[in-house]
């Protein structure tokens, strides 16, 4: 980033600047493959394929060099072949015929070695990948069997999958027409990816060995990325002349293709857009509808983090999906989508880097963004109810799994009314198992050096109730303070009275003065009374249920 | 309509001639039971749906004596006791005879006559206190200081009716649950809708109390209607296996059977449909796959793995004995989760309390403002006034002093305030595992309906 950019970044986003020199500055990766002995640095082909990762993953590599133990070799390699596969798939100089078989069979060029692919056009992007490809069969072939099968599993259905899709989109322009068959695409490009990586990191050991058989997780961890990618990619796809957005969506709000959907967005100030008129109205319909459908994998998508036990694997999947969320309350009620690439800024992204290490802050971070977009949300939207319904779904699983009164200890003390309860709970349960012993002839079992009351309790609920203690400690001398000085009042002005009616005659001036604010405050409280009674009558209506059976 | 079948049980549903009630009625007769009595003050409104299959019997609940000679008359299998004032307005004394004392006599009478199921309908707000409530379950003990007069009773009334429950092995003896619907809405309506309403007809939507950050929860009244038939029909049963707290996944997205149509699987390399139009590759490949030696426990198959619970969940203890927590704080005194009758008792519907909601929360002022897009007329969240909680009170609290100087009634409460500006959502994995109780309207269609009654009915049940 440029120096001004840096500057404007301090001024506008001064925390995000810090996020990131924090990033670059203290951040230490989880793990250095060049020091590992599993990350095969030792061998030039592997550090070849470590090369090749860099330069054909601009977002994914730093994550992928921080998996835990071989992990990280194996996913690079997994990387590497995918890439590689979509490589032909993108190759517009390979004669369709031709791209299909190689598609199909790729799968089986992994049990070749020295297998390379020449012909990619001069102008693709990651040609050198598929020229360099014995390298990768190469570590391929050192890999464990367990590992072997899965690389091999996923390249054969996804190779398979987009040679089904270059055979429809020969026919015509791709297009895609229902959600679900924009869901079986999504499935083929990413869900895949997702059942992949989560057998490599069953078989691994790493992680849970069901972990492997969790196929509707991770595809719903691999759709929500998807998703969200084609609901950005809009205007560079319909340049490219590619329709990923289902027909269904566009067709029932009046649209006939999808680069009609954007008739009705137009110019605004400071090089937005806005919508106008009602094609631009049925627009931002449209781009609701995607993006709620997007939406509902995202409770999925935390199900599936809450799993994960290893911090580099968490690492690996929470930050794309933080990513994704960000993306979509970006994208939610804007406009330009359907003029320009969207995108989070880069510092941004590194706050939420910094910020997605375990399940909770993630699933907090999701409610934040859910926020965001409720504040945002139109009634006029007509998926209204469906959307403030999704969003509080998000909130409930956030509050279920790691329910806010639970808090670390340098958070501080949380004043939730469920601590207090659950301890109410905890302490007749106490009691219950007391009579119930007694009942049923058991002796009591000497009681501990701790409490068993206060062992129940977890930290935040042991420092609440310490809090308590404290407050009434406080609250006690407080009070007894409060009389003291209310007594020697009452004995100053009892003095008071005295010396003055023995010495003087006539009326003391402290009643005078009494007298005197009385009437300036009666006075004031008929002012006071008719300017809220104004106020009040402007409120009034709008609170008038009362909502209970 | 409600799922169960008929039983051909004889059902007496006092106050089955109010809003809830008669929502209770046309769910029993809907689902064909041939017994449906109707107990309430005054004889319902005219519905042919209802009047020509249920009888309706004049009693008063208050007077002990009547109770009991009427229900020794009608012979009641099940008891739905859902009679109850309306919560708004102060009337202490009102609420202190019908619903403490009143269910002190339903209690009375169900067991002087031999009856062996009774369903109270409770509240949600027995709970609340004006404090926020952010998905509270059932081990939530009431408040120390009750919010008002009209949740106090009905506090202390359920507590009446749960005492009353007799032990499992007592076949013959009075079994009791009791249900808490919260913020119950739909066609006749007498308090959600009408206030609503009323704040569109006034003009007065673009004010807003608090920031519409805290979710709220709403019921749709034939979703309380199906829970109480749900719990009269498992008043009796075995308790819920303690293995499904495990293995079965209940979903975390709650819909109703319309929306859970709409809802699409995921696609997965097990379980796909073909791509359209052109050959699936992907299904005629050798299937690659290393078998793998199962875990202690296990289970083959895809999607298959334990129901992730937290330390603070209220079925935590049942499924890790061995670790203490709030629901089991002294097992060297006395293990709760090594108490197979205790237990028992802890997953079977009688002697229990439930949350019943719609499962779908939304923030306060969503509701009102989807109500209002439904009858045609959104809001412009623009021109929409925050007023922050604190000045809220404070105005509130003028308003009410105005009031009390002057002999007139506060419309404007801290009450009010309090109420739209606190989160309230409840934890309902209880009645869905135990009760099987899930919406059968979601809060869309809910919505819809109850916007398209007021238009056409509800109108005329506002003051002029």
């Amino acid at each position: 980033m440029s120096a001004l950019q840096l500057l404007a970044l301090a001024v506008t986003h001064p925390f995000e600047l810090r996020s990131l020199i924090t990033y670059k500055v203290w951040r230490d990766p989880l793990n250095d493959i060049k020091s590992s002995a599993d990350s095969g640095w030792e061998r030039q082909t592997m550090r070849d394929c470590w090369t090749l990762l860099d330069q054909t993953s601009r977002s994914f590599a730093a994550v992928i060099k921080e998996l835990k133990g071989e992990l990280g070799r194996v996913i690079c390699l997994f990387y590497l072949v995918l890439r590689a596969l979509d490589t032909v798939e993108d190759d517009m100089t390979i004669d369709n015929t031709r791209k299909v078989q190689l598609l199909r069979d790729f799968y089986t060029k992994l049990e070749q070695p020295g297998w390379n692919f020449t012909e990619s056009g001069p102008n693709e992007k990651d040609r050198h990948l598929l020229v360099d490809f014995h390298k990768v069969i190469e570590e391929y072939q050192r890999l464990g069997p367990e590992y072997r099968v899965v690389i091999s599993d996923i390249t054969a259905k996804m190779g398979a999958g987009m040679a089904s899709y270059i055979l429809a989109s020969s026919q015509s322009s791709l297009h895609v027409a229902t959600f679900a068959d924009y869901d079986l695409y999504c499935h083929f490009v990413a869900g895949l990816v997702g059942e992949g990586l989560s057998r490599l990191f069953g078989s691994s050991g790493i992680e849970r060995r069901w972990l492997c058989d969790q196929l509707s997780l991770s595809n719903h961890m691999g759709l929500f990325l998807q998703k969200t990618n084609i609901i950005r990619d809009y205007a560079e796809d319909c340049r490219d002349g590619r329709f990923f957005w289902p027909a269904e969506a566009y067709k029932k709000a009046g649209f006939q293709t999808q680069a009609d959907v954007a008739r009705g967005i137009v110019p605004a100030k400071s090089g937005h857009f806005k919508p106008q008129g009602p094609d631009g109205k049925a627009a931002m319909g449209v781009l609701s509808d995607m993006l709620l459908d997007a939406m509902q994998h995202a409770t999925r998508a935390l199900d599936y983090l809450s799993l994960l036990r290893d911090q580099s694997v968490f690492n690996f999947c929470a930050i794309p999906q933080v990513m994704a969320i960000a993306t979509i309350e970006l994208m939610f009620a804007n406009p330009d989508v359907f003029r320009r690439n969207v995108k989070i800024r880069k510092s941004q992204a590194v706050q939420l880097i910094l910020k997605s290490i375990n399940p909770r802050d993630v699933a907090y971070l999701f409610v934040e963004f859910t926020r965001k977009m409720r504040s945002r949300l139109d009634p006029a939207d007509p998926h209204f109810v469906r959307w403030t319904v999704e969003l509080g779904r998000i909130e409930t699983w956030a509050e279920t799994f790691y329910p806010t009164f639970v808090t670390a200890a340098t958070e501080g003390t949380s004043d939730d009314v469920r601590i207090g309860g659950l301890q109410r709970y905890s302490e007749a349960r106490v009691k219950l198992a007391q009579e119930l012993a007694v009942k049923a002839g058991k002796e009591i079992a000497a009681p501990n050096d701790d409490d068993p009351k206060f062992t129940a309790m977890s930290d935040a609920e042991r420092a609440a109730r310490e809090k308590k203690d404290r407050a009434d400690l406080l609250r006690f001398f407080s009070l007894i303070l409060l009389a003291m000085t209310g007594f020697i009042l009452v004995v100053a002005l009892a003095g008071w009275y005295a010396a003055w009616y023995w010495t003087q005659t006539g009326t003391d001036p402290l009643t005078l003065f009494l007298i005197e604010q009385y009437h300036e405050a009666r006075a004031a409280s008929y002012h006071l009374a008719a300017q809220a009674a104004g106020l009040a009558k402007d409120a009034i209506s709008s609170t008038k249920a009362k909502l209970e059976l | 309509m409600s799922t169960s079948p008929a039983t051909q049980q004889r059902y007496v549903v006092l106050g089955g001639a109010g809003f809830l009630g008669s929502a209770i009625v046309r769910a029993l007769v809907a689902r064909g039971e041939k017994n449906v009595l109707i107990v309430d003050v005054r004889p319902p409104a005219a519905d042919a749906a209802t009047s020509s299959a249920a009888a309706f019997h004049q009693g008063d609940m208050t007077d002990e004596a009547a109770l009991v000679a009427l229900f020794g008359k009608l012979k009641p299998d099940v008891v739905i006791h859902t009679a109850s004032p309306i919560a708004s307005g102060g009337q202490k004394e009102l609420f202190e005879r019908v619903n403490v004392r009143g269910t002190v006599n339903v209690v009375k009478a169900c067991q002087q006559n031999g009856i062996t199921s009774l369903v109270f309908t409770s509240s949600a707000g027995v709970l609340f206190d004006g404090s926020n409530l952010i998905n509270v379950d059932e081990r939530m003990p009431y408040p120390l200081k009750a919010f008002d007069a009209y949740n106090d009773t009905k506090a202390r009334a359920e507590q009446i009716v749960l005492a009353a429950n007799t032990p499992r092995s007592d076949k013959a003896g009075l079994k009791t649950v009791s249900l808490r619907p919260a913020g119950i809405f739909g066609p006749g309506d007498r308090q959600a809708l009408p206030g609503f309403f009323g704040v569109l007809a006034a003009g007065r939507t673009n004010v807003q109390l608090g920031d519409n950050t805290n979710l709220f929860d709403w019921t749709y009244v034939d979703n309380v209607a199906h829970a109480h038939l749900l719990a009269a029909d498992k008043l009796h049963a075995e308790p819920y296996a303690m293995d499904e707290l495990v293995h079965e996944h209940i979903a975390a997205r709650i819909l109703s059977p319309e929306e859970r149509k709409l809802e699409r699987a995921v696609p997965t390399s097990e379980k796909r449909p073909s791509p359209p139009g052109v050959p699936d590759f992907a299904a005629d490949l050798p299937k690659q796959e290393l078998e793998r030696k199962l875990e202690p426990g296990e289970m083959a198959g895809t999607d298959i793995r334990p129901v992730a619970r937290s330390k603070w969940d209220q079925f935590f203890y049942l499924v890790h004995p061995t670790v203490q927590n709030a629901d089991n704080p002294a097992p060297q005194t006395w293990d709760f989760a090594a108490d197979e009758e205790g237990a028992g008792a802890a997953l079977e519907v009688a002697g229990q309390a439930f949350h019943i909601t719609n499962g779908q929360p939304m923030c306060f002022w969503d509701f009102p403002r989807a109500l209002w897009a439904a009858a045609g007329h959104p809001v412009n969240l623009k021109k929409v006034w925050s007023i922050p909680t604190g000045l809220g009170l404070w105005l509130a609290g003028a308003s009410e002093t105005f009031a009390w100087l002057t002999r007139r009634e506060a419309q404007f409460t801290q009450f009010k305030v309090t109420f739209s500006c606190a989160t309230r959502y409840y934890n309902v994995e209880k009645a869905r595992r135990l009760l099987g109780y899930e919406p059968l309207v979601g809060m869309e269609e809910a919505v819809k309906r109850s916007a398209q009654w007021w238009q056409e009915e509800g109108h005329k049940l506002a003051p002029k």
